[in-house]
């Protein structure tokens, strides 16, 4: 299939500085969901389209259809072309690829333990012990809902430049959530586990003492206090510092952001943004997790990259037109949803190193505030460089130590001040913050963490 | 086309399945991006693909495929027949709806203009709003400009055999101001269904507009303080509270958070809410729901008082109540749950300037949501388009400043409704006052 698309592109000719791709992908997986105590959902999903792009004079055009018909594929191309064309005579500000970076290359999925060899009538008997765990811990639990959900998916990627790509793609997510309610007070947590690995991974994870500790976390949180409000000192989970590094620095350092003049980073290379202790990576290399794999959405083979070092910022994330505008060498970075989608700039796994400090040395520099734990996920505005997500739920610290937990709550702050404002980071590191990240529509899975953080000063939206 | 869904329905049943549906989508979208003042790109996308759901002994199983040939079509429906036969039965599950007669004839679904637009057009009008939101404010916008026409059928082996065809017309700018380094960024949308109603200068203009006012925000200290929703900001509040409270499938898990009170005064005299997906031209409207079922109108909230859980056949079934029609899939892969549909608040008696002037300091919140957080009732918002009023005036934008209250605060605070709406293609609200909420501040 894949000379059969570079001929595809060889039947047309691009002058110097045209371009086009076409991405061929293939997807299947099984979801299983449960819920109080009745399957909710058997399904299987199956995808198959192709995704092109043309560069021409300029402007940049993207069709998608389903199916792999050559014709249609060639059809696609020619429309492709038609529309970037059309845009040309209304860009002002030129599209461009770096012209000499061509890769040959193929990556399969490893599996110790393929988890599409795994009966259904496993999955489903896995999925439905974590449910009837949490939920047959207390009466007080009055809804949960437990998912498992495969998915694997062959990608084609080939260009006008020569770039031939096989790759594949695989993810596993486990998951329970739990609602814990007594009159109006209601409260929501959840546990989940999201692995590129195979079954290995879910026979690792203990359903049953997940289950009991998801129950637990709620029933705690339901007797809690409310949070309180203002502007106060914290310590970050691991959980909390993923969505925090990921929404508040991964996102403003995707050059794109940086282009479309809409990253508070914008200019600022080389300059010391905060506190010396902060080092940030994004590393889709490292094995296993959600944000893992090997070749990007353009052809490009992905890199380790170092965004942030003693408080400096150093690099940004890239895709090949990124990296043309900005001189550099790609890095990978450049992820799309599916076919229907056209690749934009992303992270894979974000992560602050870490230092060398315990928790409990956090807790004592703190002496008062709020220690903040569970992730519900954030957002942020990367031109203005304001965060703001959310904690299942915390504890209050009271001379130096976890005291009375508190309800969920919010907390948001300037992406820039925190950094200033962090005054130490623990020294276990944790990719505790398996999500799915949404830009120009299109969710993609990541994966977030880092050690605890003590950070001065942050405004916690309490009630 | 209809006749092999039709057969894969037959096939489906001929395998064994007790009941069976297949939801199509055919359709595509056309996309103009923009980014720093300028066409970025221009996309054609497809939409194009079926669901099936197969129940046999009450089990469930489902199948998706993005093709819909003779081939694909048999495979899906061989596949969700072989996972329903695998599935433990949901004891739960009676039927599927059908078959029915009666459809509503709802106007304003499908206008050619938007349908037949040329891409050029929408181009032309992705530069319209740049050159307005540009033209006297100094700002930088990005974007885009989308156009949809999608067929949606839905064939059950009960009988149901319907397509509806929705085409809309949606445009989005973002804008960001920057003077000496102090950054402001806001937007704005439209979305239409019919062609006329479109403006796309409107859209630049105003988004910028927005953007500036927003320059100068303050910090301020945390304390209690009324909150002015603006008539977005009390759309979105209050569509979300409803949505969560008196979903009916919330209600069978117990999540509901007016479950068993009905009949009872939730809030504000007040407040009317209703759902209403037959009204012409509105971008939530449509002739029937996702499991094919007649819509019609509901009223959720009369006066203050809870009077109805919104269901889809599933929950009315098991709760004994009338299906109304409120089924939505998230995609094709995803089993039919009640969701609203276009929401629509009745007028109070106050102005905003009323409530505004009224106001010794408070908060004025623009096109924000007081979403409930984390599936608790507990609300914990970033204010990233609001002002601090003072002494009955708007005084300045604020910033790192966040509002909490629980929806069962929020629904009691209510102490005024406005009389002028907002009626953005049938989305209908006024704007609301909350006489408190805890204010987080910065400072």
């Amino acid at each position: 299939m894949m000379d059969k698309t570079q001929k595809i592109l060889e039947k047309f000719s691009f002058k110097k500085g045209d371009f086009a791709d076409i991405r061929i992908e293939k997807g299947e997986g099984i979801s299983i969901a449960i819920q109080n105590g009745r399957p909710e959902q058997i399904s299987y999903d199956h995808d198959i389209g192709v995704g092109v792009r043309a560069l021409i004079d300029g402007g940049w055009g993207f069709v998608s259809i389903v199916g792999t018909k050559l014709e249609e594929i060639e059809t696609a191309l020619q429309k492709a072309i038609k529309i970037a064309k059309a845009t040309a005579l209304k860009t002002k500000e030129k599209g461009m690829i770096t012209e000499d970076y061509v890769i040959e290359g193929t990556y399969k999925v490893n599996y110790k333990n393929d988890p599409r060899d795994v009966p259904l009538e496993q999955k489903y008997e896995i999925v439905a012990d974590f449910e009837k765990t949490t939920r047959k811990y207390s009466d007080k639990i009055v809804s949960t809902n437990a998912a498992i959900k495969n998915w694997f998916q062959q990608e084609i990627i080939v260009n006008s430049l020569g770039t031939k790509v096989y790759t594949e793609y695989s993810n596993l997510n486990i998951l329970c959530m739990a609602t814990a309610r007594e009159g109006n007070t209601m409260q929501n947590v959840y546990i989940s586990k999201g692995t590129t690995s195979g079954w290995e991974e879910i026979e690792k994870f203990n359903t049953t003492e997940k289950g009991v500790e998801l129950a637990k976390r709620a029933l705690l949180l339901l007797n809690a206090e409310k949070p309180p409000s203002g502007k106060m000192d914290i310590v970050m989970d691991p959980s909390l510092v993923g969505v925090y590094v990921h929404e508040s620095f991964g996102h403003a350092e995707e050059a794109d952001s940086i282009l479309a003049d809409d990253s508070i980073l914008k200019g600022k290379m080389g300059e010391q943004l905060g506190s010396e202790l902060i080092n940030i990576y994004d590393d889709p290399t490292i094995p296993g997790l959600r944000g893992s794999y090997c070749y990007d959405s353009e052809g490009t083979k992905t890199i380790k990259r170092q965004l942030v070092k003693e408080g400096k910022q150093i690099g940004y994330l890239h895709s090949l037109e990124t990296a043309a505008k900005m001189g550099v060498e790609p890095n990978g970075a450049a992820r799309a949803m599916n076919f229907n989608h056209r690749p934009v700039v992303r992270m894979g796994n974000t992560y602050i190193d870490a230092g060398d400090q315990s928790l409990e040395e956090l807790l004592e520099m703190i002496k008062n505030g709020v220690y903040l734990e569970n992730s519900y996920g954030g957002y942020v505005d990367t031109a203005k460089g304001e965060f703001y997500f959310s904690a299942q739920g915390g504890h209050l610290i009271e001379n130096g130590e976890l005291g009375a937990a508190i309800q969920n709550v919010s907390m948001s702050g300037l992406c820039l001040e925190v950094l200033e404002r962090t005054v130490a980071v623990g020294k276990d590191l944790e990719f505790a913050f398996p999500g799915s990240c949404g830009k120009a529509s299109q969710w993609v899975p990541v994966h977030a963490g880092g050690p605890p953080l003590a950070v001065k000063q942050i405004v916690v939206g309490g009630l | 086309m209809n006749d092999m869904f039709v057969k894969g329905v037959n096939l489906g049943l001929k395998k064994g399945a007790d009941q069976i549906e297949i939801f199509v989508l055919e359709g595509a979208s056309d996309i103009v991006q923009l980014e720093k003042n300028a066409i970025f790109a221009s996309e054609s996308k497809t939409i194009t693909g079926l669901g099936v759901r197969a129940y046999t002994k009450k089990g469930l199983g489902i199948a998706t495929t993005s093709l819909l040939d003779k081939d694909s079509i048999k495979d899906s429906v061989m596949k969700a027949v072989k996972l329903s036969k695998l599935s433990p039965p949901d004891d739960l599950f009676s039927t599927l709806p059908g078959p029915f007669t009666n459809y509503p004839n709802v106007q304003g679904l499908e206008d050619k203009a938007i349908s037949d637009l040329p891409t050029e057009n929408l181009t032309e009008m992705a530069i319209e709003a740049i050159d307005s939101a540009t033209e006297k404010d100094d700002v930088v916008v990005s974007g885009n400009f989308k156009r949809v026409c999608v067929t949606e059928s839905i064939f059950n082996s009960l009988g149901v055999d319907v397509s509806q065809t929705l085409s809309s017309l949606t445009g989005v700018i973002f804008a960001k101001a920057e003077v000496n380094g102090d950054i402001a960024t806001s937007w704005d949308f439209q979305k239409v269904r019919v062609n006329a109603d479109f403006k796309p200068k409107q859209i630049g203009k105003v988004a910028a507009k927005n953007a500036v006012s927003l320059l100068g925000s303050k910090k301020i200290e945390s304390e209690e303080l009324p909150v002015i929703l603006d008539h977005r900001s009390a759309m979105d509040t209050l569509s979300s509270i409803v949505a969560a409270g008196l979903d009916a499938y919330e209600v069978i898990l117990g999540t509901a958070y007016f479950k068993d009170r009905l009949g009872e005064e939730i809030t504000s005299k007040e407040i009317t809410i209703k759902d209403n997906p037959l009204y012409a031209g509105g971008v939530g409207s449509a002739i029937f729901d996702d499991e094919g079922v007649p819509h019609k109108d509901l009223t959720l909230i009369d006066k203050g008082v809870a009077k109805a859980y919104f269901s889809n056949s599933y929950c009315a079934n098991v709760l004994g109540i009338e299906n109304t029609a409120n089924a939505q899939k998230n995609s094709l892969g995803s089993k039919p749950h009640p969701d609203l549909t276009q929401v629509q608040i009745e007028a109070g008696t106050w102005t905003v300037e009323e409530m505004i002037s009224e106001t010794k300091k408070g908060i004025f919140l623009k096109d924000s949501a007081l979403e409930p957080s984390s599936g608790s009732p507990n609300i914990s918002v970033l204010i990233d388009q609001g002002f601090l009023i003072e002494n009955g005036e708007i005084s300045y934008p604020l910033k790192e400043t966040m509002v909490g209250t629980t929806i069962f605060d929020l629904l009691k605070n209510i102490e005024g409704v406005s009389k002028d709406l907002i009626n953005e293609s049938g989305s209908i609200s006024p704007a609301v006052k909350l006489s408190k909420a805890s204010i987080a501040g910065g400072k």
